[in-house]
């Protein structure tokens, strides 16, 4: 059942791809660093799976996985925000949570057992993003339909999944000491959190339009 | 204290919901955001077509005070001057008839040569069709011609702009050029045409008599306030800078 679950969110994750390959001419640079991190992201977790039949654990490459998203999401949003104050928010957040991931790791043994400090820094910085362009959006709107926007639904999925795994790993160690049991039980909300995530991005790979949209001017020689 | 899974998973149905209501809102706030974005634009685009016109309006007064002076400054000069001719011509001395004749001839070469130039210095058409640049070049050679100044063109890059900022552009330029031709008392003038990282500049310098330019904008410089006030309708930047007995130099810097 476990693979089961593990094949049909690779599933998605592919099909997610494929489409971004199909748009690859008319991908933005923010939706192009995404596709980036989704072949990234197919290969860590083929390899999880991997991990899980032969080493019995996959830490170690979640541990090396996560600098990656982290640098990778926020080339995403740098490349969407508009405001050039927000940018530079968002450089140095990434430098400050990647040192306090880094930290952490050292300190958790990373390697070898769930970060879960590490993830739920991570989880805040990444809710924190999506809100920054949540408020950037309102700030400068560009369209009527913002329903058509493949961002709207790139931020929304990462704003769903980092904002449930806050909650999730803040009480991840308390849970693991006290009940372990429960935790089995949460990992399907997880799942169909990740689900959830990978799903909006392949939507969002879906509306986004095969050509580029030539700029008209109507100008004359200077 | 064993955690209640039921409560847990209450606490998570209630973050989810919290999440979902969250985003119906920022949708809701995000179209009323976007109605109120395009309402200021409108408002905006409003305001500039009128103050376009505004501009056009006065441009059109200017053209209209111009097309006087020039008619009767010049061309009603030279026209009285063919009538003279004309008038005092005798037939009884044929080799003076023929040197008046000649004379009349010229004069009318030149009064035909400055209502073309009148002409094509009033026809905006003209500058949609050749480019500010051509035009500027036209007005460099006529200054050439006049042999009182030596005038040259410098054009860095291309650009392109809209009809309307080009016109109003060729526009200050010549009222820049008429204001270094009638006060400046240069032997040079030069305009630079930059059109490179997303700007254009059009700057103009003469190595004329200067003037205090504070002191010009503020007692009788209609002229340079008009030329300032332009620049603020077509979003560019105007600046002036002079010292007595060194020249002037205007700088127009439209972002493009």
């Amino acid at each position: 059942m476990w693979l089961f679950k593990r094949i049909i969110y690779l599933c998605i994750i592919l099909a997610a791809i494929l489409i971004a390959y199909n748009r690859k001419k008319s991908l933005p640079a923010n939706l192009s660093a995404l596709k980036t991190l989704l072949v990234i992201v197919f290969f860590n977790e083929t390899l999880a799976i991997i991990f899980a039949y032969t080493f019995k654990q996959t830490s170690l490459l979640y541990a090396l996985f996560g600098p990656v998203q982290v640098f990778l999401i926020s080339f995403v949003y740098k490349k969407t925000f508009v405001s050039r104050k927000t940018i530079i928010a968002t450089n140095l957040l990434m430098y400050a949570c990647l040192i306090v991931m880094l930290v952490t790791a050292i300190i958790n043994k990373a390697w070898m057992q769930v970060n879960s400090e590490g993830n739920t820094l991570k989880s805040i910085y990444i809710v924190l993003l999506c809100l920054l362009l949540f408020t950037d959006w309102l700030r400068f709107p560009t369209t009527f339909n913002i329903m058509k926007e493949p961002m709207f639904w790139v931020n929304m999925g990462f704003f769903f999944f980092f904002a449930i795994n806050v909650f999730f790993w803040i009480g991840y160690d308390f849970l693991a000491e006290e009940n372990s049991a429960i935790l089995k039980k949460l990992e399907p909300i997880q799942y169909f959190s990740n689900l959830f995530l990978y799903g909006n991005i392949l939507y969002a790979f879906i509306l986004q339009k095969k050509e580029v949209k030539r700029l008209e001017y109507e100008t004359g020689p200077v | 204290m064993k955690p209640d899974l039921f409560k847990i998973i209450l606490t998570g149905i209630l973050i989810i919901g919290l999440l979902a209501v969250f985003i119906i809102f920022f949708i809701l706030l995000y179209r009323k955001s976007y109605k109120k974005s395009i309402a200021e634009k409108e408002l905006m685009q409003v305001q500039f077509s009128q103050t376009l016109l505004q501009t056009q309006l006065e441009i059109q007064q200017q053209t209209l005070q111009h097309v006087s002076r020039e008619l009767h400054d010049n061309l009603g000069q030279v026209a009285s001057l063919i009538k003279i001719h004309l008038n005092t011509l005798r037939f009884d001395d044929l080799e003076k008839a023929s040197i008046s004749i000649e004379t009349t001839k010229d004069l009318t070469r030149q009064l035909i040569a400055d209502i073309k130039s009148l002409s094509v210095s009033l026809n905006s058409d003209r500058i949609a069709r050749v480019g500010l640049i051509n035009a500027l070049q036209t007005e460099t050679q006529r200054l050439n011609k006049t042999n009182e100044f030596v005038a040259s063109i410098e054009v860095l890059g291309t650009a392109l702009l809209e009809n309307d900022k080009a016109v109003i552009l060729y526009r200050m330029s010549q009222e820049i050029l008429n204001n270094m031709i009638k006060h400046s008392k240069a032997s040079h003038i030069n305009i630079l045409c930059d059109c490179r990282e997303n700007r254009f500049i059009l700057a103009f310098s003469d190595d004329g008599i200067g003037f205090n330019v504070t002191d010009k904008i503020n007692n009788d410089g209609a002229g340079l306030n008009n030329l300032l006030n332009r620049a603020k309708q077509i979003n560019a930047e105007l600046t002036m800078q002079s010292t007595v007995g060194k020249g002037s130099r205007v700088t127009i810097v439209l972002p493009l």
